[in-house]
């Protein structure tokens, strides 16, 4: 496991778990989960889907308590009062489908005690990106990213220092990708808020993040720093849901593709070449025969350094290497 | 304390505006005006009412029927379905203490059949002097509301506890109106069996909800009435206190689309 940082002290840690376990009956979601995360730190938590990240999270948030171990907030004793200074997204924005997105966000913001400002909740709608239209629109009739950005938004009540965000990107195009990920990237930037996002896009935690956390079959793997994201090369890698039509599709079209191929079906990927921001106009006529794109992103110069996919691989492949060993 | 009481006034805001809240209670309004007209037309034309038997009285027998399904029904949507829907954890993820999220809820249910009890009255006293303008008072029935309104306590602290240890909307309706119906079926049963055995069944059966309620109303045998407003507080400490002990302990559910 990567140990790249100094000695860290309680005070400068935002969360801290030690033996962290939880059990769901017979299934160990968490097996004594230890993390260090430093305050000001956005930390990538990765890990395939059931590998335990929502329920770490969870019990971060306070929803479900842990089987055993400990772990504590913002170095304050009192999980209450360091969840009034925390703001979660888990899984997926739980908000009341009949009142407006403004009315749910006034009426959180009244509920944990904060001041009552239409300023306040005006101005952190426009920071998710909601107009004063998608602020009158009713939660229940609202798109699922819309429904994603209020979730934030809930979030971001009250200004918190700890952000704790489920999978932040789900259901939201890749405009909307690019815009929650700037937002994140921005809040982490602002003075020691700390923020933990579980991803299972690794380029996403790639972009984002300055420190990662792989955890696997509930236990953590690897941690470490983020290198630098490579430099973009002007072409756009594309994985869609029929590779094969849109690699035909698209060169009708006059798109200069070049095919990466799997080891044992027809193309893994393709490799647009494309202006920055032409991935939208590959969408668009991707769109147009039923394709859509299910992974898109800028293809990147060789990078010497050793690239999260390969960390992410290394970790998750060696730690299943050896449950395997351990069960034969 | 000033969070509870903020905690009420939203809740109250956002609940008054779910569409399935405002059809329930307009929905029991109708009917508790429903039977009182056909109490009236009943009573004019088959039996003339006495002045045991006021027109007053009789809204407030109505009441009594409808008032513990009113209040099993409120729970479910302000405690149930909040639970089941996730909506509580949204509270909790800011640090609000369960207990007070649990007590601002059930303040809420007792402001609302509150309301519910006093509106219903108004209109029956309303309806009851523009009928009857000779009418003196006479009569129980607001004894029996207010018996009615304690009655529905009763129901809501039961149902509170259901919603909180399964975190179902399903659950907590189907048991509770299952139990209502149940005991009012089996309650005079029981007693009519124990009359003919000589067993003391009427003894055990005026200590569940049912005989609680026929106790609040003063027609239990097996104590005085008075006896029963300190027992109906016990049993729904007890069960709020039970409902805390659920709400504390067990995960609360993510909710789903």
């Amino acid at each position: 496991m990567a140990n790249d940082r100094p000695e860290l002290t309680a005070a400068s840690l935002a969360v801290f778990t030690r033996d962290l376990t939880r059990k769901f009956g017979s299934l160990t979601a968490l097996d004594g989960v230890n993390l260090e995360v430093p305050r000001g730190t956005l930390l990538g938590l990765l890990g395939p889907n059931g590998s335990g990240k929502t329920t770490l999270l969870s019990i971060l948030a306070g929803f479900i308590a842990p089987t055993s171990g400990e772990f504590r907030l913002l170095d304050e004793p009192n999980h209450l009062k360091a969840l009034a200074r925390t703001g979660s997204l888990i899984s997926r924005p739980v908000l009341w489908p009949h009142l407006s997105c403004y009315d749910n966000l006034r009426c959180l913001q009244q509920m944990y005690g904060g001041e009552s400002t239409s300023t306040h909740v005006e101005e952190l709608l426009a920071q998710v990106g909601l107009d004063s239209m998608a602020a009158r629109r009713k939660f229940g009739q609202c798109s699922t990213g819309m429904k994603q950005r209020l979730g934030i938004a809930v979030a971001l009540l009250g200004n918190p220092d700890l952000l704790l965000l489920d999978e932040p990107t789900t259901g939201l195009d890749p405009k909307g990708m690019v815009e929650i990920r700037e937002l994140i990237k921005s809040l982490g930037e602002q003075s020691g808020r700390t923020i933990i996002m579980s991803s299972h896009l690794l380029h996403e935690v790639e972009l984002t993040c300055d420190r990662y956390a792989i955890i696997y079959r509930g236990s953590v793997v690897d941690q470490g720093a983020v290198a630098p994201a490579p430099t973009e090369s002007g072409g756009t890698l594309i994985r869609t849901t029929d590779n094969a039509r849109a690699l035909e599709y698209l060169e009708a079209r006059g798109w200069k593709v070049k095919v990466g191929n799997g080891p044992t079906e027809g193309p893994k990927h393709l490799e647009v070449e494309a202006a920055p921001g032409g991935e939208w106009k590959i969408a668009r006529d991707l769109s147009e025969i039923g394709v859509y794109p299910i992974e898109m992103r800028p293809l990147a110069e060789e990078s010497t350094a050793s690239s999260l996919e390969d960390k992410y691989l290394a970790a998750v492949g060696s730690a299943a290497f050896q449950g395997n060993g351990e069960a034969g | 304390m000033s969070q509870l009481l903020s905690l009420v006034r939203w809740e109250f805001f956002r609940q008054v505006r779910k569409s399935g809240f405002l059809v329930l209670y307009g929905l029991a309004m109708l009917l508790a005006i429903l039977v009182f007209a056909f109490g009236v037309i009943l009573s004019e034309e088959v039996i003339p009412l006495s002045f045991e038997l006021s027109y007053f009285q009789l809204a407030s027998g109505v009441l009594r029927a409808v008032s513990p399904v009113l209040a099993i029904v409120t729970v479910a949507l302000v405690h149930a379905a909040d639970l089941q829907g996730g909506y509580c954890r949204t509270l909790t993820a800011r640090g609000v203490a369960r207990d007070i999220i649990l007590i601002s809820k059930a303040l809420l249910t007792l402001l609302l059949l509150l309301g519910f009890h006093l509106a219903a009255l108004a209109l029956a006293l309303v309806l009851t002097v523009a009928l009857s303008p000779n009418w003196d008072g006479s009569g129980t029935g607001l004894a029996s509301a207010g018996g009615s309104f304690l009655n529905s306590l009763l129901y809501a602290a039961f149902t509170i506890a259901l919603a909180h240890w399964r975190q179902s909307v399903a659950f907590t309706v189907g048991v509770g109106i299952a139990v209502f119906f149940l005991e009012a079926i089996a309650y005079p049963l029981a007693g009519a069996l124990g009359d003919v055995l000589n067993w003391p069944i009427g003894a055990v059966t005026s200590w569940t909800l049912w005989g609680m309620s026929q106790g609040l109303q003063g027609d239990s045998a097996q104590l005085d009435r008075a006896w029963y407003f300190p027992i109906a507080a016990g049993y729904v400490a007890a069960l709020v206190g039970l409902s805390l002990l659920a709400f504390r302990k067990f995960d609360l559910r993510a909710g789903s689309d």
